[in-house]
């Protein structure tokens, strides 16, 4: 089986597009059970950080209809623990698990590493504190993490170290010191997730990166990185 | 005492420590000093970063507000900075920015100033080797606490707060004293 935690702390709307767009993708392109994802975004509904209510329940700027995914909990800690925790009951030896951060990351500047700004008021998601939580998941076939926030490319170590599945892939926007940004053609999106999210359906998890990394395409001010372990993770697919 | 009050924000100060967002503007050991300006502050920065001329032509205008009491944050007096301390810093970084966002109406200066972006070609895609530096408008707000470091220095917090206009997805504080 295969399940999904799709997280956004201080989301601003492009990161609850974000969301939507690959919810969207697991059920429609890759088969996803609507009951195995788990949204978890701002105060737990559709709102983001400087939003109107009208934008709450506004349409989706993919393709004009209404949002679909059903937001299940708060973008914070102790809803990711839950989530996990949800998860971790039903996962199996051959299951796989996709999650994808997105929204806001700080960087205090030192050894700790970069942090997950929550809700609510920013509230910091240490790394160590997220690679803590991560490993208390039962060991399992594949985990794929997929990350978009500011400095994202700090928590490769941290998801490498806690995973407790056989195979680890991990792709994030940016690199440990770098901040990650905005589609600057559509702002309606961040550019490095909506990419690797296009990219996904029907490839392997690292074709969806080269898709996202295509000169073309990328954003130059993105740093994207991605690691894999066992290298064949690589060849990875969110597919059944 | 209000924001306005002469002199309140006469001094030169000393910044201890950066987050990354906001380290390439405000490098720590450098200082910073606020002149008034009409009815604003223009900051003046006496220090290395190579970034600090985005305060050029930037007016802070002065918010009048409640005034928190930094014991809500802290017990005592903090140390001055060093090396032993680093995680006191930062984890009263966590507190004061979690309060900046939550607190909308404490006395404050605020403006706002524009940070390069990706100043050096290592930093962009090769697509972009040959880029402009792209500058951010970028909102930050300025608190002080009154005795609320060793020596009765004033604590400086500069705060970059979430900005839906902002381009980027982060934030960060900056901390100093006098």
């Amino acid at each position: 089986m295969r399940h999904a935690i799709l997280f956004s702390g201080m989301s601003f709307k492009r990161h609850v597009n974000g969301l939507e767009f690959c919810y969207r993708t697991l059920v429609d392109q890759l088969g996803f059970a609507a009951d195995a994802i788990h949204v978890l975004n701002y105060d737990g509904s559709l709102r983001c950080f400087g939003g109107t209510e009208e934008e709450a329940v506004g349409v989706w700027p993919g393709d004009g209809t209404d949002y679909r995914m059903v937001v299940g909990a708060e973008g914070n800690r102790r809803s990711f623990q839950q989530a996990l925790r949800t998860v971790g009951a039903r996962l199996q030896p051959d299951d796989q698990l996709f999650i994808n951060i997105t929204g806001h990351g700080g960087h205090r500047g030192d050894e700790d590493g970069p942090d997950l700004l929550t809700y609510p008021f920013c509230r910091r998601y240490r790394r160590d504190e997220f690679r803590a939580d991560l490993a208390l998941l039962p060991a399992h076939r594949s985990l794929v993490v997929l990350m978009a926030q500011c400095f994202s490319g700090g928590f490769i170590p941290a998801v490498l170290a806690a995973s407790p599945a056989r195979q680890t892939y991990i792709a994030t926007a940016t690199t440990e010191k770098l901040q990650s940004f905005v589609s600057f053609h559509d702002g309606n999106w961040d550019s490095f997730q909506r990419n690797w999210v296009a990219g996904i359906a029907g490839h392997t998890v690292h074709e969806a990166f080269q898709y996202a990394t295509r000169p073309d395409i990328v954003n130059p001010y993105d740093s994207p990185q991605f690691a894999a372990r066992p290298t064949c993770a690589t060849e990875a697919t969110l597919m059944d | 005492m209000s924001t306005n009050d002469e002199g309140i924000w006469n001094g030169n100060w000393q910044i201890v420590r950066a987050d990354l967002d906001l380290s390439h503007v405000f490098a720590p050991q450098d200082t910073i000093s606020f002149a008034r300006n009409g009815s604003g502050y223009q900051v003046a920065y006496n220090g290395s970063a190579p970034d600090a001329k985005c305060f050029n032509n930037a007016v802070l205008s002065a918010v009048e507000g409640d005034l928190p009491s930094f014991g809500k944050f802290h017990k005592g007096r903090l140390p001055l900075f060093s090396e032993d301390h680093k995680d006191r810093y930062r984890d009263l970084a966590d507190k004061l920015e979690e309060f900046a966002q939550e607190n909308p109406s404490v006395q404050r200066l605020e403006g706002t100033i524009q940070i390069p972006c990706h100043r050096y070609s290592h930093q962009v895609q090769k697509s972009a080797a040959d880029h402009d530096v792209r500058m951010m408008s970028t909102k930050i707000r300025v608190y002080q606490f009154p005795d609320a470091v060793e020596n009765g220095k004033r604590l400086l917090m500069i705060y970059k707060p979430l900005d839906p206009s902002c381009a980027s997805n982060g934030n960060g504080t900056v901390l100093g004293y006098d």
